[in-house]
């Protein structure tokens, strides 16, 4: 792939909307999924799991932000 | 999790606190002190258990007065919180009536809360008919699911027969509806589709 201009990219769009598809019908059926999951076990074990999601995702963005502050004050 | 739709109120047992629930119990405790609140939009189907994360909360309140805007304004700057916005109170206070406020904790923007004046008949109707949420020694005020579900369709964007949509409003409506189907009050829910004109979308719920 190195070297490949933009201008050489060939999109094929009719495959990239049947992906989109389906793609939102695997995130739907995981909905389902889950909350089936939350009925069927305690609140202390699927909440768990979540926190697994959150917590890294705000970890990362306050560790992003205190690089980008960093860098905006030339350390 | 158990719903009491008569009741209003849901009680968590033994629910595992993530750091955006502790942010907003947190922020929650000094707001308490000044005023009534209601929770709504996204945070409301993390707190319910959808499987994702947020940047921000919604938070709604009353028309406040001033002085008493005031007084919690000074005190979250000096617990620590910093307004996204300004500094200044009366810039944030004038601010306020027009739009949204931020606040964080200081050195770290998300997460934020999202700090809005009641203003439409839709937020009072969230406003008066709140849900009480219950974990453990701990309280949040969350919107009425039916308006929850009804609102996140409006959210989302307009959808083709043809195209299948990946959108987190249509997610969070579907995980809310799939969880309290049974519990939800068709009649408000079913009027809130119909004035939001979002009956369109109630296929991507089922």
């Amino acid at each position: 792939m190195a070297g490949i201009k933009a201008k050489e990219v060939h999109v094929d769009l009719e495959k990239l909307k049947k992906w989109k598809k389906q793609n939102a019908q695997e995130r739907l059926e995981f909905i389902d999924y889950w909350v089936e999951y939350i009925k069927t076990h305690s609140d202390e074990e699927w909440s768990r799991q979540q926190n697994v999601l959150i917590d890294s995702q705000i970890k990362t963005s306050r560790a992003l932000n205190k690089k980008i502050s960093g860098l905006r004050n030339g350390e | 999790m158990k719903y009491n739709s008569e009741k209003r109120e849901i009680i968590f047992n033994k629910k595992a606190l993530n750091n955006l629930d502790k942010f907003t119990i947190n922020f929650v405790y000094l707001l308490n002190k000044y005023t009534d609140y209601v929770i709504v939009s996204g945070y409301v189907s993390i707190l319910l258990g959808r499987s994702r994360a947020s940047e921000d909360i919604d938070l709604l309140i009353p028309k406040m007065e001033f002085h008493k805007f005031k007084n919690l304004f000074e005190e979250l700057l000096n617990k620590g919180y910093e307004c996204v916005n300004t500094s200044n109170v009366k810039e944030a206070y004038n601010m306020l009536s027009e739009h949204a406020i931020r606040f964080f904790e200081k050195g770290s923007p998300i997460p934020n809360i999202e700090f809005k004046i009641i203003k439409t008949e839709l937020e009072e109707y969230a406003f008066n008919n709140k849900i009480k949420v219950v974990f453990g020694a701990d309280l949040l005020f969350i919107s009425p699911i039916e308006l929850q579900i009804a609102f996140k369709l409006f959210l989302a964007a307009e959808g083709t027969d043809k195209e299948l949509q990946s959108d987190k409003d249509i997610e969070d409506a579907r995980h809310l509806y799939k969880q309290f189907k049974e519990k939800i009050n068709k009649v408000e829910f079913l009027y809130f589709i119909d004035k939001l004109n979002v009956g369109k979308k109630l296929k991507w719920l089922e």
